[in-house]
């Protein structure tokens, strides 16, 4: 055997899939990594997270725990649109459909059709329709047909507990709301059976309009049909998978639900790849390029077509059951359109027709309006929407084919941008590394929780003051230095070695302090860490992108082609 | 019947009345139609009357909004999912025209960031009064230049003359309305003498106006809000959506995520949690029937026997001009003749030397233009779309069916369908019983439609694929 080969190929396999693979070993180390109690925390991993939360870059464990379970769930509505639409072509604007029924579908079938309409006190309705008895009635021999059979399956009571495992205690699941989570996949997979067969019908523009407006109407139906669908403010209990009252902690149960999510997670999205890059992978394809060519090839379209729609509604059902559990609720809002184009857009910004374009635009979108932009500009309603707004028309404009299609330069300025961003912002603000370093030159950055900030004002203050009165600048120098010189000096040569670092953080912070604080009228507070985040992050980025390439344009205009001698390099 | 045939070929040219002989046939048979109903679903004849005028207003404004959507498909083949943002903008430009107009000249402003920002509001129509005039000086002859100098003083003179001192700022913007629009039509190459004398008739028409007690204001401020909407549109066609022009899907998503930034930008302009400095300009009662209709300006119109607000019959009055105004730019100037080629076929008509990135933008810019009209004269009434900066997604889909209903890029289609639509919901809500699925019916049919007869009711049968 050929070692050598044997590794390089390995090695090629890695630096290949390099990024998905850091970022699955990621996901599965997150509670390891968050030191959640009764879990062995990460080795160096959990004190940077530690470190970071420190300086409130984030917020209580679990916070970032349902975050992080809501980007799972965004991830599979996202890559079942994109079997839909960026691998079939078939573009749906409207994909809350499945999501919304779903979310209904759960609670039905968790609630046994005859328990759920007593529960909820309609409101008096305005029709009465003997339909919805009939359909009542066929929906209640259905599930109590699938009830007896998991009662001989699993016993009376339909609760598995899976015991303590290694990842983390995972409490009782309870059976019958991942059955009704199963059902409400289904149940969504036949709507989109009836929708993908009106669907051959039309094409293109047409067909975006049909899926527009389908769930508009049933939005409207719910408000109609009470006696189905429940009272018109939506439905608040969802039974939950996870009982809640087993646990002693808050953070237990949003442990469990993240890992929950997360297997969800990887089997649908492994299922996805599998269809995706098999022959049926091709066949979509194949219809999206060309309907008629692929006819001729001896394709099928119509049943490919209409197995797309079902795979697609399919896991998209399992989405919206998923996020009906996370929002315990499920309501006439769950159609909105809003929610059928957010998908369609962290597709766009991730890549049209890869299955991770889809996952990465979810975890970008969701993760920067959550965590950060909800947080920064409290209660400004609508704010997420710009958010998408902006974000998908910079991503058409500088990569337009998606982030993962971006090329390596790109990709490495976003990877630089952000772990900058990270050390900028974090280190020095939080307490045992730059908070106690500076509080020694600072006179008041014990109560700071911005201290560079504080320093650079501080010098702005003594340079105006030297325009206005000599006196107070010798005061000001005693006051920056204080006893500490060596700290000061020692900072000095860190500030000049990371001399493009310092302007970055130049422009960030004038661009805080002006845009933020002054023009806005913000007042930052605790958010302060995360708004220096983003501001950071997004100077750094394009810096990152394009300082090489002017070095590189200076190094070709003044010294040829040295240092790679001999080396063509076309830009 | 035929002797109103035999006029209407009078009227219209020969060609286009061959062509449309049977949009026109269809239009009047349904109103005919519609004319007949009400009296046999209700019993009261006055009730039946108004809602045959409630349902002209209706059907009207939705024809103005359906025709900028569907002189955009037709011209530019784009199918602009940003309607509904520019229908919030146009209305929340009208509205903060009106905030403005409202600022009494007596204040003192100094002393105050928000008095320098009101300060700047008064004074950038000045500003722009002399640029604009000094362009017109440049490029027309004396007689052209008299003309288009004259209008504004006796627009905004009568205006102050009637208003007295209180409304000088609203005798400014109306004389900035007056010239920003001679540079419109300028720009749309008309020909300069036509230009002039418009621009003196209008400014006389506002004259009129002020002397029988109209309110010119309104109308002036309105063709302010609707330039600025077409200019944004203008602006964001040329700059942000030439790149996309290729795929169909890109345009979709792209003009949807503009209207998802305009109307997200409205509301954090118009309602910040955080910020300080924009909200002076928020009003105290946030509804919108108290700022459009002032006090001095509604009142009930009989007509008759039926009692209606006189915004109504000015919606319906001014909708009625714009469709004649849109269909005599359509057929008779050079600009609109391009327009035509590029519908027909756009690389031949840039063979003959039409520049199609322009005749697209103007087209977008004037459909929203239309549709920022709508918006100004349905949402001073309507109860439909609840006034909000999200309001656009309800106008938007209203306007997809009606254009689906009529037939992509067929505008007389979309009149018809217009018609059909505007109509069925006044009717179907008139009748207690089913007035909850009056939102839902126009949805139905237009899905049926789109189903079984996807080129509409007039349309022609097109390759349609995205």
């Amino acid at each position: 055997m050929d070692w050598k080969e044997f590794f390089e190929d390995i090695w090629d396999e890695v630096s290949e899939h390099g990024y998905y693979i850091i970022v699955v070993c990621l996901l599965i180390s997150i509670p390891f990594i968050l030191a959640v109690p009764g879990v062995i925390p990460f080795p160096i991993l959990s004190e940077i997270y530690a470190l970071a939360r420190n300086a409130d870059l984030f917020d209580a464990n679990t916070y970032v725990l349902s975050i992080l379970s809501l980007c799972l769930i965004w991830a599979i509505f996202a890559a079942s649109w994109d079997i839909l639409s960026g691998y079939t072509g078939q573009v749906s604007f409207g994909h809350a459909i499945f999501w919304g029924m779903a979310a209904y579908a759960t609670f039905w079938f968790a609630t046994g059709f005859g328990v759920g309409f007593t529960l909820i006190e309609a409101d008096a309705h305005l029709f009465w329709l003997p339909l919805d008895e009939y359909i009542a009635e066929i929906l209640n021999t259905v599930i109590s047909f699938f009830n007896d059979v998991l009662r001989t399956l699993f016993g009376a009571s339909f609760k598995l507990s899976l015991g303590e495992i290694s990842m983390g205690p995972i409490g009782p699941i309870d059976l019958s709301v991942l059955f009704a989570l199963i059902m409400a996949a289904i149940v969504s997979a036949v709507i989109a059976l009836i929708i993908g067969i009106i669907a051959l019908r039309v094409r293109g523009y047409y067909l975006a309009l049909v899926t527009l407006i389908i769930p508009l109407i049933i939005a409207e139906l719910v408000v109609i049909y009470t006696d189905l669908f429940g009272p018109t403010f939506g439905i608040p209990n969802v039974p939950s998978i996870i009982e809640v009252g087993d646990f002693t902690t808050k953070e237990v149960y949003f442990l469990n639900f993240y890992v929950l999510t997360l297997l969800i997670f990887f089997v649908s999205i492994g299922l996805m790849m599998l269809i995706a890059f098999s022959r049926i992978g091709l066949a979509f394809q194949s219809i999206r390029e060309d309907e008629d060519a692929a006819e001729s090839l001896g394709i099928n379209i119509r049943n490919y077509k209409i197995l797309a729609f079902t795979v697609s509604a399919f896991f998209a059902g399992l989405a919206g059951g998923m996020y009906s559990q996370w929002l315990d609720f499920s309501g006439k809002s769950l159609f909105g359109s809003n929610f059928s184009f957010s998908v369609i857009i962290m597709v766009v910004i991730g890549g049209v027709g890869s299955i991770t374009g889809g996952v990465v635009g979810a975890f970008l979108l969701t993760i920067l309006v959550k965590l950060f932009l909800d947080d920064i500009f409290r209660g400004i309603y609508g704010l997420d929407i710009l958010a998408y707004g902006l974000v998908l028309v910079l991503t058409l404009r500088y990569m337009r084919f998606g982030i993962v299609r971006a090329t390596k330069e790109q990709k490495r300025a976003c990877v630089f941008g952000l772990l900058f961003a990270l050390a900028w912002a974090v280190l020095p603000s939080s307490e045992g590394w730059g908070v106690d370093i500076f509080s020694s030159i600072l006179p008041k950055s014990g109560q700071s929780k911005d201290p560079l900030g504080q320093l650079i004002s501080v010098s702005v203050t003594s340079l105006l003051s030297l325009i206005g009165k000599v006196d107070n600048l010798g005061q000001m120098t005693t006051s920056l230095t204080g006893d500490n010189v060596l700290t000061f000096i020692t900072l000095l040569i860190m500030f000049i070695f990371t001399l493009p670092a310092i302007l970055i953080f130049l422009i960030s912070e004038i661009v805080g302090i002006f845009l933020l604080e002054g023009l806005l009228g913000m007042e930052l507070g605790s958010t302060l860490i995360k708004a220096k985040f983003l501001i950071y992050a997004c100077v750094g980025i394009p810096f990152a992108y394009y300082l090489p390439k002017g070095f590189k344009a200076l190094r070709l205009r003044y010294w040829g082609v040295w240092p790679s001698a001999g080396r063509y390099e076309p830009d | 019947m035929g002797s109103v045939m035999k006029n209407l070929s009078k009227v219209i040219p020969e060609k286009v009345f061959e062509k449309q002989k049977r949009p026109i046939l269809v239009l009047i048979h349904l109103f005919i139609f519609f004319l007949i109903i009400p009296f046999l679903t209700q019993e009261n004849t006055s009730q039946a009357l108004q809602i045959i005028i409630l349902g002209a207003v209706n059907s009207a404004l939705y024809a103005v909004l359906a025709l900028g959507f569907s002189l955009i498909y037709g011209v530019a083949k784009q199918l602009k999912l940003s309607l509904g943002g520019y229908y919030v903008v146009g209305a929340y430009t009208m509205y903060f025209l009106l905030e403005v107009v409202k600022i009494n000249p007596n204040l003192s402003l100094l002393g105050k960031i928000d008095g320098i920002i009101l300060l700047g509001l008064v004074t950038l129509p000045l500003v722009l009064i002399v640029i604009l005039i000094m362009i017109f000086w440049s490029e027309f002859n004396l007689l052209e230049f008299i003309l288009i100098s004259v209008s504004p003083l006796v627009a905004g003179g009568s205006v102050l003359l009637f208003g007295g001192w209180v409304a000088l700022v609203d005798c400014l913007y109306t004389g900035l309305a007056v010239l920003l629009l001679c540079l419109a039509a300028w720009y749309l190459e008309l020909p300069k003498r036509e230009v002039a004398y418009g621009s003196f008739i209008l400014g006389i028409l506002i004259l009129l106006f002020s002397i029988i007690g109209l309110p010119s204001t309104y109308i002036s401020l309105m063709i302010l809000a609707i330039l600025f909407t077409a200019f944004l549109a203008l602006i964001i066609d040329r700059f942000l959506l030439d790149r996309f022009r290729e795929s169909h899907v890109n345009t979709m998503i792209v003009t949807f995520a503009m209207a998802l930034l305009l109307q997200s930008v409205i509301q954090i302009l118009y309602f910040p949690a955080g910020g300080k400095q924009l909200e002076q300009f928020g009003p105290e009662d946030r509804k919108l029937k108290t700022i459009f209709i002032k006090e001095n300006v509604q009142f009930l119109v009989e007509f008759f026997t039926v009692f209606i607000d006189n915004i109504r019959i000015t919606a319906l009055i001014l909708s009625v001009i714009a469709c004649i105004i849109l269909y005599l730019f359509i057929w008779k100037t050079r600009m609109g003749m391009a327009m035509r080629a590029v519908s027909q076929d756009e690389e031949a008509a840039a063979l003959a030397g039409i520049d199609i990135r322009k005749i697209t933008s103007i087209v977008s810019a004037i459909g929203m233009g239309l549709v920022a009209m709508a918006a100004i004269l349905t949402s001073s009434f309507a109860a439909m779309p609840i006034w909000s900066p999200f309001m656009g997604w309800w106008v938007l889909i209203m306007a997809i069916a009606v254009v689906t209903l009529g037939g992509m890029g067929s505008l007389p289609g979309s009149i018809i369908a217009a018609f059909i639509i505007g109509y069925a919901e006044v009717l179907v809500s008139s009748i207690p019983q089913y007035a909850p699925y009056s939102v839902v019916l126009p949805f139905i049919v237009v899905l049926l439609v789109m189903i079984f007869k996807p080129e509409g009711l007039v349309g022609e049968k097109k390759e349609l694929e995205g």
